[in-house]
Formats: structure tokens, C-alpha cells, sequence
């Protein structure tokens, strides 16, 4: 069993442990994240193969952990070997594991990440933080995936992000919050940036280097088609 | 200097919005004959395309991009192969509020998903229409529980064009998913 533990910045209030969750996600970690507040409260999350479990420790301790800023807070991911034949889990027994494909990495749909988010409400304040948090990212790129599988209530906004995406060569997340219809709340806007970033749907630009050295013909000539429609 | 030429096929059953979108797309619409529906579809549509729809997207002076549509009728399949080998990729229209249409869309699909080796997006059609399927309820009426549906009006350029924009960035995607990217540290919120 490894174990990971990061110090958040203490001085500012921040949303950085998203990036845990995103990492561990990501990463198809088994293991639970453990989040202490500053109020020394324990928030522990239990995971198996980067599968938030649907118990109510868990539950209850992501919809903290989505809500509120952190300041002064640890997190440690601990990471158990997982096999197909023995799944080694340290959690409660009495967890309703959730894991498609009988064990096996392949991704199950993150139900509990999004039934989460769908009751999220943030206050202004953190909406106003998390904007600006979301808006100073380097260029991204979005990946479209079938959100109507993931029982994500709110596809048009996602939909929305992903179509913005594809209009602006050198997308930013700012843009995004620039050019979303009104109708379409900055709530709505920030909780699609919340999904992707944990599910690491929302990606880094590539960068220069790397697409050059992965470029292919092919994809010079599809760059070039992408450019062209973008300017139709 | 000889010029590059890639593919795109854009198909779907009947009635979907195949033209239109080669229309938006395009910079020259070379073949596009419409002709009054004579068969069982005619109270459907008063015109239908016949042959096939074929477009040219200049990209610069050494890339052009050719546009297929296919014709949407079942008796014409025997062009789906011939017309989606060597593809870039294919986008599938299908109107969204016809169950006659998914469950013909739902053939072709399969034979594309299975026949042509492209990243194929889909584009639900006529979604201001009564009767408008949810796109869960599309994607199990086609057979494509895994595949990416958007909702599109190809009568709106904007949407043709993203249509055509997914389809590509699903090509990238396709061609770089070889290696799996690290996550990138410094991708951290404040």
C-alpha cells in the first residue's frame, strides 16, 4: 500500500484538493481520500478503482469537499494494489461497492461524483472564487463523452462547454464564462468546469512540443481542416 | 505543387439534414440533385436527394476536403461501402422525432460502426420538433449507447460547423490515444 500526502497552500482558502480527486479519479486509485479541515473535521471518501463508493461516509464527505474552499487542510490518498481475482479494499464491509465490468479498469460512469454535484449549491462568494480559479487555467481542451450516461443532469451546459471549445483554437476556460448564453447560470457554468476537471475531461492544451512530436500527417492535415471551419 | 484530398462522409437516413449541412460546409457544391419523392417517403418529404450530395471545402492551396452525402433511402446501401472507404471520418445525421428514422438509422449505424474503421460523431436532427427523442433514448434506439450525440440544426451554419469540428477533434483523439497522457501538475486550481 503507498500512500500520498499533500500540503495545501495555508495561507489562502482554495479549491486545489479538487486536483486529488481528479488525480486519484484519473489515476483508478483504490484506497480512500482522507481531507482534514481546519475545524480538525475528518472527511474520508472511500474509492475503488477511481469509483467514488455510493456509502454515506463518502457521500457525505464529497459534498463537503465540492462545497467549501480548503485552508490548512491534508489529504492523503492510499493506494492499494488491485488485481481482477482479489480486490483489496481496507474500506467498511458494509459499502455498496459500485464498480462496472467485475472489477476490471475500465472506467465505470462516475454516478456519485455527478448525483453529488446535481445537489451542490454554492454561495456567491465561492462561485465568484471558483470562477476566477477556474478562469487563470492554461488552455484546455474538452473531451466529449456521453454525459447522459453518467446521470448528469445538466448535459446542455456541458454540451455548451464542449461546443465553445471547438470554436477557439487556443480555448480557455475564461472564454467559456465570456461566451456562455445568460440563460445559463454561472452555477450551471461552474459545476460543468467541477465535472470535467475531476473527470479530467478538461485537459491542458497539448503542448506545442508534444503535438509536434506526435504529429502525424494526418493530423496536420485535420489541424489545418480544424482551422479552416473554425474561420468558415 | 499536387494537392492533398481527405474524405468526409456525412450520412444518415432519410431526411436527416445531409445536404444542408454539405451546403454550409462546403465551398463548392458540386453534385446535389433533389428530386420529388416518389416512393413511400414522399409524404415525409416532398424532395429527396438522389445519387449523392458532394461538396469541396478548400482549406488552403495544397488541401481540399471532398464532402459526401450519402442518399438516405435503404435501396441505395450499396453506396455506403464504397463511399466510406478511406474516410477521415463520418458524421451521421438522423432525425431525432421519427422513429421511422432511428430504426432505419439504427442499421446503418451498425454497418458503419462495424464496416468502417472512422470515429463517427452523431448529430440528432429536428430536435424543435414534437416528439424529439431524449438523447439517451436515441442513443439506445441506434444502438450507440457509447457514441457521442449532439443535438444540432443543420439549417443553422454554426451548427453544421461544430458537427464537423467534433468529428475532427474525435480523429484527434483517435490518433493520439496511443499514449496516455500524464497529468499535468501545474493544472491546479487556486
Amino acid at each position: 500500500m503507498s500512500q500520498d500526502e499533500v500540503n495545501l497552500d495555508k495561507k489562502k482558502p482554495s479549491f486545489k484538493h479538487l486536483g486529488i480527486l481528479r488525480q486519484a479519479i484519473s489515476k483508478a486509485h483504490t484506497g480512500n481520500i482522507r481531507y482534514e479541515t481546519v475545524e480538525n473535521e475528518e472527511i474520508k471518501m472511500n474509492m475503488l478503482l477511481g469509483n467514488l463508493l455510493s456509502d454515506s461516509m463518502t457521500v457525505n464527505g464529497l459534498e463537503k469537499f465540492l462545497t467549501f474552499p480548503c485552508m490548512d487542510c491534508k489529504f492523503s490518498v492510499e493506494c492499494a494494489e488491485v488485481n481482477s481475482d482479489d480486490v483489496a479494499f481496507d474500506a467498511d464491509e458494509t459499502l455498496n461497492i459500485q464498480c462496472a465490468g467485475e472489477h476490471s479498469q475500465e472506467a465505470a460512469p462516475p454516478i456519485v461524483l455527478t448525483r453529488v454535484l446535481n445537489g451542490i449549491h454554492w454561495e456567491d462568494e465561492v462561485l465568484i472564487q471558483l470562477k476566477e480559479s477556474f478562469s487563470q487555467l492554461p488552455p484546455v481542451e474538452v473531451k466529449m463523452v456521453p454525459m447522459h450516461h453518467y446521470g448528469y443532469n445538466d448535459t446542455l451546459t456541458y454540451l455548451t462547454l464542449y461546443q465553445t471549445s471547438l470554436k477557439n483554437k487556443d480555448f480557455t476556460l475564461a472564454i467559456f464564462f465570456d461566451e456562455c448564453p445568460s440563460y445559463i447560470s454561472l452555477e450551471q457554468q461552474v459545476k460543468v468546469l467541477v465535472l470535467g476537471y475531476c473527470l479530467d475531461l478538461i485537459k491542458p492544451k497539448a503542448s506545442a512540443k508534444k503535438v509536434q512530436k506526435k504529429k502525424s500527417r494526418r493530423l496536420g492535415i485535420v489541424n489545418r481542416i480544424l482551422n479552416k471551419i473554425r474561420e468558415i | 505543387m499536387a494537392k492533398d484530398i481527405t474524405k468526409i462522409l456525412v450520412t444518415g437516413p432519410f431526411a436527416a439534414g445531409k445536404t444542408t449541412l454539405i451546403r454550409f460546409v462546403s465551398s463548392e457544391q458540386l453534385l446535389s440533385k433533389d428530386v420529388k419523392a416518389t416512393d413511400g417517403l414522399a409524404r415525409f418529404k416532398a424532395m429527396t436527394t438522389v445519387g449523392l450530395d458532394f461538396g469541396i471545402l478548400h482549406v488552403d492551396e495544397t488541401l481540399d476536403v471532398h464532402l459526401f452525402g450519402t442518399p438516405g433511402q435503404a435501396r441505395f446501401n450499396f453506396m455506403w461501402k464504397v463511399l466510406s472507404r478511406g474516410a477521415l471520418g463520418t458524421i451521421f445525421l438522423v432525425d431525432s422525432s421519427s422513429q421511422r428514422a432511428i430504426d432505419e438509422g439504427k442499421k446503418m449505424y451498425q454497418y458503419y460502426r462495424n464496416k468502417a474503421d472512422t470515429p463517427i460523431i452523431i448529430g440528432a436532427t429536428h430536435r424543435d420538433k414534437e416528439g424529439a427523442r431524449d438523447l439517451e433514448v436515441l442513443a439506445d434506439g441506434l444502438g450507440a449507447e457509447n457514441a457521442n450525440i449532439i443535438p444540432c440544426d443543420p439549417r443553422e451554419k454554426e451548427d453544421s460547423k461544430t458537427l464537423v469540428l467534433a468529428l475532427l477533434q474525435e480523429v484527434i483523439e483517435s490518433d493520439m490515444n496511443d499514449e496516455q497522457e500524464e497529468l499535468v501538475d501545474d493544472f491546479e486550481l487556486m
